[in-house]
């Protein structure tokens, strides 16, 4: 997994790209640390280029939100695609985390 | 090593760095005709450090006299960089030079190629030190793999405990406070405990501690961290609770590594009715007097020991998992238990408990000898209010 | 107060980093003075350890009680000599990564190849250059220390991992218990396989009260031992569930309460657990976020995928769960399967649910009921590697 980070004026937008798996447990610490201390309340993760997420990857999109809420900030997937749209769809996190489509 | 050659070595990347085209071509050809697939050149020190940083080869063959970046400062260089500290490298140098070869290993070569090269040499050389970079690094990735699994696992072990709010308000409502002490060893912990409110009112304190070590214990502690908090809110015969422990336990574990648990049902009134099951080492009572052994009668197998406690306001009673008191050693009984309760005793000190009392009764111990240094233990002290 | 200990596990302190002059080393070679110049040379580079052996037969005696870490070796020596001290360590495994320093006169490239082929790890030419030989030594008694810590580290886990295994695979019901569904008029196959050691995946089956057959697939997110850890969890709380009377979807939001007090934020399980009833042909079930599953009609080309959209356990206290219904008449065929079935990687394209359903049809064609399974499982495995751990279920009923 890629991502990129953008600030804008009222929120942060990060682009993900590739797979977000098991692997990527050090790189997602950093990315919701990196998040949590940004100022906009709004943080949407761009995920229009994420190929895959398997179900540590599921979980750490829930902690992201989990740590994001705790510092008062909103976290929105934004435009899910192929088998990461599918999988959150089957699994009807969209009750649990904001997505834009 | 020859008998274990694997085919995988012929796939790993060797780059050949000489500034004569000649020799480039004479040591690519003899290691191709050896099975080696993926050779790459590079034309002096500058182009051979460039392409390393590009795409890290498994092996580098590196000549010694090269205009710019000489051989020896290219030698140097990968080794001032921790990536690199493993990558084998191969110097070619004359017989004769011991002056060079000297310099070589000194710069942090890995090995010596003799000039003029011997084609089998080199190739024996080469694939005795590619057979042994993939055992390391298949070494390497099987610690990297389990050092994770089980780092998550012992985040977990973490999570098993009680949330130090919520002990609070249930303790508080049977005029105790609690102050715990956990720490985890660095093999995964083996005591767990907690505290449920119980159906009739009060709550129900429990610690089990599960001797041995590793992930079949882990797994243990947390297959029974599991039944007891299904089973604690409704428990109204704690010995029943204590057998399906230790029958649960039993199931598969080898006899010879027993667990032992201990509950306390604590009542709004005050009153503390402890259950302890066999090898658990003597519980502490604190009185003004100062401290004594719990009497109480451990069962052999599962616990028929038994006994209502009544603190007076400020005394407290220390319940700790095994290895608190025996680090290995036999329970202690009779006179050693004494000797034991006037360790704590002394350790404890005259005033009354504060948050700091664990922490002074731990390093006592440990200085005392009686817990080993970073061995895992757990402590709960129950302090009448 | 919880307090967590830093430090490396006991057994990588006891296999700490020794200096590599604390190193024992064999010197074999048959000329005395050759031989003493050696030690000399090792004491002088700080060795103290120093065994000697005459010749190779004397060496061969040696090697098993002194222990050597490295044997310094010469080639012609009477009685035994060096290429074949080679090979007949190289051929005894316990002596298979023993750094083997061949030193010798004799400078022809055959020589060389010869002490290389019979199992020589380097080989110096004499006369001996001493800054040389130490150096090599060094490298040699370094490299040896940093692999016997790795394989300490992993001979040391993979003793407890091999028993923590068979923990696991005790947790799934026992053959006879699978067989006894035979007597529903029910064939059910089953394949189980960690993506390592241990993994998250469970499964489970009961003949409930009223004869029907109840069935559960559990996969936990992530996988190796964490993973694991949750499905001990799982099992027991199942042990102790009523199953009377037993309905899905309340079944599944009682699990769901049971788990979200027990896992941490960010552990989840998606869970299919449905019931045969063969009376009715319908197989009944409530699932959380598991893959689809799929049946095979017989007439039917193509099989059917039953909806199985919902959130996972762990996730949400108070979740809710939608009974579903999937027809399973005689001659029907129900597929359970963990995500590592579809979400396999074929090159750059995931296989996906149609993907699986197109290979599955394919198998079924070919093959009766009792070997599906084993023949579908090739097919996956020939497609790819394997990264999550994989159950596979399979429910046929008789015609």
């Amino acid at each position: 997994m890629n991502y990129r980070i953008e600030q804008r004026e009222h929120e942060v937008a990060v682009e993900i790209s590739g797979r977000l798996t098991f692997n990527d447990h050090a790189k997602v610490r950093a990315l919701i640390e990196e998040l949590s201390n940004s100022a906009p309340l709004r943080q949407v993760l761009d995920v229009r280029q994420l190929e895959f997420v398997d179900s540590t990857g599921m979980g750490m999109l829930l902690i992201a939100r989990e740590e994001l809420a705790k510092v008062a900030k909103t976290l929105v997937l934004y435009q899910p695609q192929g088998q990461v749209k599918r999988v959150l769809t089957v699994a009807e996190l969209d009750g649990v985390i904001t997505i834009e489509n | 090593m020859v008998a274990r050659t694997q085919a995988s070595i012929f796939d790993c990347a060797i780059l050949v760095v000489d500034d004569t085209e000649f020799n480039r071509s004479l040591i690519a050809a003899m290691l191709r005709r050896a099975g080696f697939t993926r050779i790459h050149h590079a034309t002096d020190g500058v182009d051979a450090l460039q392409q390393i940083a590009e795409s890290p080869p498994d092996l580098v063959i590196l000549d010694i006299m090269m205009p710019g970046i000489n051989g020896f400062e290219v030698c140097r260089r990968l080794r001032g960089n921790p990536a690199y500290a493993d990558l084998p490298v191969l110097v070619q140098t004359a017989l004769s030079d011991s002056e060079d070869r000297n310099r070589a290993f000194a710069e942090g070569t890995t090995d010596l190629i003799t000039k003029p090269i011997d084609r089998n040499e080199l190739v024996a050389r080469v694939r005795i030190h590619l057979e042994n970079r993939r055992l390391i690094r298949d070494l390497k990735i099987y610690r990297a793999r389990l050092e994770a699994e089980l780092a998550l696992v012992r985040d977990m072990f973490e999570h098993l405990l009680p949330d130090p709010e919520h002990v609070d308000g249930l303790l508080r409502r049977c005029g105790i406070r609690l102050r715990s002490m956990t720490r985890f060893g660095a093999d995964l912990g083996g005591s767990v405990w907690g505290l449920a409110p119980l159906a009739e009112g009060g709550c129900g304190l429990w610690l089990l501690e599960m001797r041995g070590a590793g992930v079949t214990m882990a797994l243990n502690a947390f297959r029974m961290h599991t039944l007891i908090n299904d089973r604690l809110e409704t428990v109204d015969d704690p010995i029943a609770l204590l057998r399906e422990v230790h029958d649960g336990v039993g199931e598969s574990r080898a006899p010879d590594d027993p667990a032992s648990m201990l509950l306390a049902r604590l009542t709004p009134d005050g009153g503390i009715v402890l259950v302890v099951s066999g090898g658990n080492p003597p519980l502490l009572r604190r009185r003004s007097s100062g401290v004594t052994n719990l009497d109480i009668v451990a069962g052999a197998v599962a616990g028929e020991g038994r006994v209502v406690v009544d603190l007076a306001p400020g005394e407290w009673l220390l319940l700790y998992s095994g290895s608190v008191a025996t680090d290995g050693q036999p329970v202690p009984r009779g006179e050693a238990c004494q000797q034991w309760a006037a360790l704590v005793d002394r350790a404890a000190g005259a005033t009354d408990a504060d948050d700091g009392s664990l922490s002074r009764i731990v390093a006592a111990l440990e200085s005392a000898g009686a817990i080993a240094a970073g061995r895992d233990i757990c402590l709960l002290m129950l302090e009448r209010l | 107060m919880t307090v967590r200990i830093e430090s490396p596990s006991r057994l990588d302190l006891s296999n700490g980093d020794r200096a590599p002059e604390a190193a024992a080393i064999l010197v074999v070679e048959d000329n005395e003075i050759n031989r003493q110049v050696l030690i000399a040379l090792l004491r002088r580079g700080g060795f103290s350890n120093i065994g000697f052996a005459v010749d190779g037969t004397e060496a061969l005696a040696l090697i098993p009680e002194f222990q050597p870490d490295l044997v310094l070796l010469d080639l012609m020596m009477p009685r035994l000599d060096g290429f074949d001290v080679c090979r007949r360590l190289r051929a005894d495994p316990r002596f298979h990564d023993l750094p083997i320093l061949v030193q010798s006169s004799m400078k022809r490239s055959e020589d060389r190849s010869r002490a290389f082929d019979a199992g020589a790890t380097d080989y110096v030419t004499k006369p001996i250059n001493a800054l040389e030989l130490l150096a090599r030594i060094r490298i040699h008694l370094q490299n040896r220390a940093l692999v016997r810590r790795l394989q300490d580290y992993r001979q040391h886990h993979e003793t407890d991992l091999a028993l923590a295994r068979n923990m696991q695979l005790r947790l799934l019901p026992p053959a006879a218990r699978q067989d006894e569904v035979r007597r529903l008029g029910l064939r059910l196959t089953s394949h189980f396989a960690p993506s390592s050691e241990l993994g998250g995946d469970f499964w489970d089956l009961r003949i409930l009260p009223d004869g029907r057959l109840a069935v559960w697939l559990v996969d936990f997110s992530g996988h190796g031992v964490g993973a694991a850890v949750n499905t001990f969890r799982l099992h027991t709380i199942l042990r102790r569930m009523a199953m009377a009377p037993f309905d899905p979807v309340g079944h599944l939001a009682a699990l769901n309460e049971k788990l979200c007090g027990l896992l941490q934020f960010g552990q989840f399980a998606t869970v299919l657990v449905g019931v045969v009833d063969c009376e009715s042909g319908q197989f009944s079930y409530a699932s959380a976020g598991a893959p689809p599953p799929l049946v095979w009609v017989p007439g039917d080309d193509t099989p059917r995928f039953g909806n199985s959209a919902g959130l996972p356990i762990g996730i949400r206290s108070g979740a809710t769960y939608q009974a579903r219904q999937i027809p399973l008449p005689p001659g029907g065929r129900l597929l359970l399967y963990s995500d590592a079935a579809s979400e396999l990687w074929c090159g750059s394209a995931m296989l996906g649910e149609d993907g699986l359903a197109r290979i599955a049809t394919e198998a079924g064609a070919q093959v009766p009921d009792d070997r599906f399974l084993s023949v579908l499982v090739d097919r996956l495995a020939e497609l790819g590697p394997m990264s999550d751990d994989l159950t596979l279920l399979v429910l046929s009923r008789d015609t």
